[in-house]
């Protein structure tokens, strides 16, 4: 799907058919996360393939997995405890009637209709690929940043702090909503040298935080508290694991990610030992589980 | 040459004796003026630290008590204020002290007196650390801004008349579209910082050329990664004797909050002595 924002919004819609339960909820977004970040890899390994320089084509795709994968993971033993122990089970919100009478009166009874004429399967792929379609309007409907001739242009020559970073790449996204988006503003200015390396990583760590914040809607719009639960959870394990990093432990912390950029970048095998194990990991943690 | 002025503070500390042997040799020249400052709560010893002072610089310079004694000065309570208000009151092209520390409560709270020497002064400083053999050969860190130009300007006051060498040290990120495994030699990265026509290769070109013209023997590294962590393993296999880094380039409250300040990490952390070079676009 490219995305991870449509598979989060699937799994609260399972969530709210009781298929699956809110633990799995919360392991299935984290998935999407991932899965997210492995597609900007694949995309730059795509452009490589057609003879782009690797470096940039992958790296940034290399560093959104690897920051991804080193919050999200850490953050799962926080978001279990959140939820298996009710932590956030009196945190309410909710949108105004108006909304969900807005949905019901337009949308139940086409629902309805192509339930009536069609099967389960039908209205779940169709569903789906209304998703796709809304996500798809949302990015074309954002405005396009020209990076190298705004603001951004000045971030190259320069070294921000990790929270500066943290935070502009929290605000970016809070606008764009996708990461790979707010990513793609940094992925020109990093190809030209415009932007240090240092400050991809507190930039992307910020970026999945509020990336969450369409789900976070989708959660109120279906209407179950478990999935506004599922996805506060998410938000608040993420943030503090982030955090923590960035006040305790940034400096080994940088070092660490950027070392495994490296070699991966310039050594081949290790290039693709690395693709394999991220597509052959969930895989395999499907068979398994 | 420009007249050089500089201020050494003395404290009675080993830091205090180094810094005065370490620019002794400069002292033999004429157009150099050196003021001994000494801050009022040492005043009783005062007389004692300028004679100690001035007997390691007529060592080193014979003809320096008739040519061009050093000046004496006693001020401020403290030795911060002491260091802020000789250098408001004399102008100096750089002041020069030791390791200083935070009197009182602020020193449990960790705060560093040199880190607000740094932002509180207009005029350069040399932060004497480490134990250097002598003034001979300094690494210039350089991010590729016009204000490198100021750095080389300053380098060249302290090592043109010692006919040093300096190296000019600009540090790459790994993201540019040209960064690839076979285009890692040195040699091809100098050619691609040099060779594209930019600022950056203009400026530091600049900077080359006027520490040639001084006198000195100038040559251009270049290095791959994270700054600190690259000057640092610089400054470890290099045999320098001087760092010179621009000044924490915060124009507005917002840098001071938005960007991360490389030169205090710097000054704090650097095994020689730290040329701090305040230019006019500093903070």
């Amino acid at each position: 799907m490219l995305s991870g924002s449509p598979v989060a919004s699937i799994a609260l819609s399972f969530l709210d058919s009781g298929v699956i339960d809110a633990l799995q909820t919360f392991t299935m977004i984290t998935g999407s996360r991932l899965g997210a970040s492995f597609i900007v890899l694949v995309i730059g390994f795509i452009y490589y393939l057609r003879g782009r320089q690797r470096a940039a084509s992958i790296s940034i795709g290399i560093l959104s997995l690897s920051v991804t994968a080193t919050t999200y993971l850490p953050a799962l033993a926080i978001g279990y405890w959140l939820i298996q122990g009710g932590v956030l089970d009196n945190v309410r919100l909710s949108l105004p009637t108006a909304v969900f009478d807005f949905v019901e009166t337009f949308f139940d009874p086409l629902v309805a209709w192509v339930l009536a004429h069609t099967n389960n399967l039908i209205v779940f792929v169709l569903g789906v690929g209304v998703l796709l379609l809304a996500f798809n309007l949302l990015d074309r409907a954002l405005p396009q940043v020209d990076a190298e001739h705004n603001a951004f242009g000045r971030v190259g020559g320069l070294i921000y702090r990790p929270m500066a970073m943290f935070f502009l790449g929290a605000f970016v996204t809070s606008l764009t909503l996708s990461v790979s988006v707010s990513l793609s503003i940094l992925v020109p200015l990093s190809a030209r040298g415009f932007i240090r390396r240092e400050n991809t990583l507190p930039y992307i760590m910020g970026a999945n935080i509020t990336t969450f914040i369409d789900t976070l809607i989708a959660s109120l719009l279906i209407k179950n508290s478990a999935g506004f639960t599922v996805v506060l959870a998410e938000i608040i394990s993420i943030a503090i694991v982030s955090l923590v990093i960035l006040l305790f432990f940034y400096r080994p912390y940088e070092r660490l990610i950027l070392r495994l950029l490296d070699r991966v970048v310039n050594d081949t095998p290790i290039l693709i030992t690395f693709m394999v194990i991220m597509v052959v990991t969930p895989v395999l943690l499907l068979l398994v589980f | 040459m420009n007249p050089l002025s500089f201020v050494i503070y003395l404290d009675g500390t080993s830091a205090a004796r180094r810094a005065v042997s370490y620019l002794a040799p400069l002292a033999a020249h004429a157009h150099v003026q050196i003021t001994l400052l000494v801050e009022e709560a040492n005043a009783d010893q005062a007389e004692d630290l300028f004679q100690a002072a001035e007997t390691l610089l007529n060592a080193a310079n014979p003809l320096l008590k008739t040519a061009n004694p050093p000046i004496r000065s006693v001020r401020g309570a403290t030795p911060e204020r002491a260091i802020v208000l000789e250098a408001r009151a004399g102008q100096p092209n750089l002041m020069v002290f030791g390791p200083l520390r935070k009197e009182g409560w602020q020193r449990w709270l960790g705060q560093s007196a040199v880190r607000s020497l740094a932002r509180r002064l207009t005029t350069s400083m040399l932060l004497m650390t480490g134990r250097p053999n002598e003034l001979r050969r300094a690494l210039l860190c350089t991010a590729g801004g016009e204000e490198v130009l100021g750095d080389a300007e300053m380098t060249s006051a302290l090592l043109g008349p010692l006919r040093g060498q300096a190296t000019i040290l600009h540090i790459v990120s790994q993201m540019p579209l040209m960064f690839n495994q076979d285009q890692r030699s040195e040699e091809s990265l100098i050619e691609a910082v040099l060779g594209d026509q930019s600022a950056v290769s203009r400026n530091i070109e600049a900077a080359r050329q006027m520490l040639v013209r001084h006198g000195i023997a100038a040559k251009l590294r270049v290095r791959v990664g994270l700054v600190v962590e690259q000057i640092q393993e610089e400054l470890r296999g290099g045999g320098y004797d001087l760092l010179v880094i621009g000044a924490h380039r915060a124009r507005t409250p917002l840098d001071r909050v938005l960007l991360e300040d490389i030169s205090a990490e710097l000054l704090r952390d650097s095994p020689i002595p730290v040329l701090l070079v305040q230019n006019s676009t500093s903070g």
